[in-house]
């Protein structure tokens, strides 16, 4: 009974949310990516974006991928519109529509490991913009070159997320 | 209700267990894949280009297998020690001003290097560039 009563809380207070609310609550969401992306910039693939791009999407859904785009102009006005951005339109989308895709899971561990490869494969994603431009070589060595930080993020995202999930997820979910 | 923890269990270690492997087949590709410094003596062509002007040319004979090795031997650069490798700041004399948003681009035998100088291995004959470039989405 209290259950059902705390679940229409939740729900009453889900539909009480104005569109302005919504967009202070992206915009907060997208701030806090990007600042967290340039605190973290000095150290080798270790970095939040992925936890907090897979908390979004299972959090707000599609909703998220408007952090995802705004996150993605930010980075790009900050550091140039170079070739690695290109990448930034497509990775992070991914990680987004495998987070909604999986969204039922509940284990942190099995989010630790959608996360951890996602931190695998990342270097894989960026070198698609060589494979078109330079072709297989300058693709390849791209993404040989890039391994040894793939390996690091990939430990430091499965760490990070089997870390944080639990209490973030917690806060998050309250943001709706 | 055992039943579903037993299967979300099995989950937990197929998972985990495949990303183990994932790594393992990542590791052995970067031990087969990446390129290598030919071992012996070998000799290097180096210019340093600043706008239209080649302001050193140099040949260099070394043993280095790498290039940062071969560039230090000659005092050619100098830099600052960061996560990926060294980041390199001054070539030949010239220093790159980040505040003009100058930095130094590294060309292996005509080509953009994907490698850092630090990564970057030597093969007699080889010839690199360092090209003052302006501007960080360049």
């Amino acid at each position: 009974m209290m259950n059902n009563l705390d679940s229409k809380a939740v729900s009453d207070s889900r539909q009480s949310k104005t569109p302005a609310q919504n967009i202070v609550i992206l915009a907060l969401c997208t701030a806090l990516i990007f600042v967290q992306q340039i605190a973290l910039a000095g150290l080798p693939n270790i970095e939040l974006v992925s936890f907090l791009v897979i908390l979004y999407a299972k959090i707000f859904r599609f909703k998220s991928l408007y952090i995802i785009y705004v996150f993605a102009m930010l980075e790009g006005m900050f550091y140039g519109f170079h070739i690695w951005w290109i990448s930034y339109l497509y990775v992070w989308t991914i990680l987004a529509l495998i987070t909604i895709a999986f969204s039922a899971v509940k284990s942190p561990i099995i989010w630790a490991v959608i996360s951890g490869t996602f931190g695998l494969f990342f270097g894989t994603l960026c070198a698609i913009p060589y494979l078109i431009m330079g072709g297989p070589s300058m693709a390849i060595a791209y993404w040989v070159s890039g391994i040894p930080f793939d390996l690091i993020h990939c430990v430091s995202n499965f760490a990070l997320c089997l870390l944080l999930w639990k209490p973030l997820e917690k806060i998050t979910s309250k943001l709706l | 209700m055992k039943k579903t923890n037993k299967s979300n269990t099995k989950t937990i270690v197929i998972a985990v267990t495949a990303l183990i492997l994932l790594v393992a087949v990542f590791f052995t590709a970067y031990q087969l894949l990446r390129q290598r410094g030919a071992e012996g003596a070998k000799t290097i062509h180096v210019d340093v280009t600043v706008g239209d002007e080649t302001i050193k040319t140099v040949d260099i004979n070394t043993d280095a297998e790498y290039l940062r090795q071969a560039l230090e031997e000659e005092n050619l650069i100098e830099g600052e020690e960061g996560a990926y490798g060294l980041w390199v700041v001054t070539v030949a004399g010239r220093t790159a001003d980040s505040g003009k948003e100058e930095w130094w681009s590294l060309y292996k035998n005509g080509e953009f290097s994907m490698t850092g100088v630090d990564d970057t291995p030597l093969e007699d004959g080889d010839s690199f560039e360092y090209r003052l470039t302006v501007g960080y989405d360049e």
